[in-house]
């Protein structure tokens, strides 16, 4: 659903990047099936899991929880959301988040 | 189970992280083979999308 924002999230100054623990060559398979990514999908793959776990968002199971966190121009963390694993964030609020920063 | 799309978050922080702290920076690779570096980032929003699984939607 990202990839058709890139622009909106431009015009806020923001740059989106999907983060999972799947390997880089997994995340490439899909992002070929979906027709092409141009934002980056990171490989949380080794040491499994670490920056999700720095980011209290790895589920017990392994795999990181959905959730975004909206980091802001001077690295400061400005939005956390927390979803269930089968709801996708909705992308209206991080809009209205990242328009708050733009002050 | 379908995904579903919605605004019942389960929480505002997280285990580790509150609003207001300084991100934990990291670097990782991209499907592209691109090292992503947080720090380099500043100047620019960046929002973190976590996701359980590649073909699980994102």
């Amino acid at each position: 659903m990202y990839e058709r924002e890139q622009e909106r999230f431009r015009a806020h100054d923001a740059q989106v990047v999907g983060v999972s623990t799947d390997s880089r060559y997994a995340n490439a398979a899909w992002a070929e099936k979906l027709g092409g990514i141009s934002y980056p999908l990171l490989s949380d793959f080794y040491p499994h899991g670490a920056v999700a776990e720095r980011y209290g968002v790895l589920h017990e199971k392994g795999m990181p929880e959905r959730a975004i966190v909206i980091v802001d121009k001077d690295g400061i963390v400005r939005y956390i959301d927390v979803h269930m694993l089968l709801e996708v964030p909705d992308e209206a609020a991080i809009f209205e988040e990242l328009a708050k920063l733009q002050g | 189970m379908a995904i579903t799309k919605g605004r019942t978050s389960q929480a505002a922080k997280t285990a580790t992280l509150e609003v207001g702290d300084p991100a934990p920076d990291f670097t990782l690779t991209s499907h592209r083979g691109e090292e992503f570096h947080l720090a380099d980032k500043r100047g620019t929003n960046v929002v973190l999308a976590f996701y359980p699984f590649a073909f699980s939607g994102v």
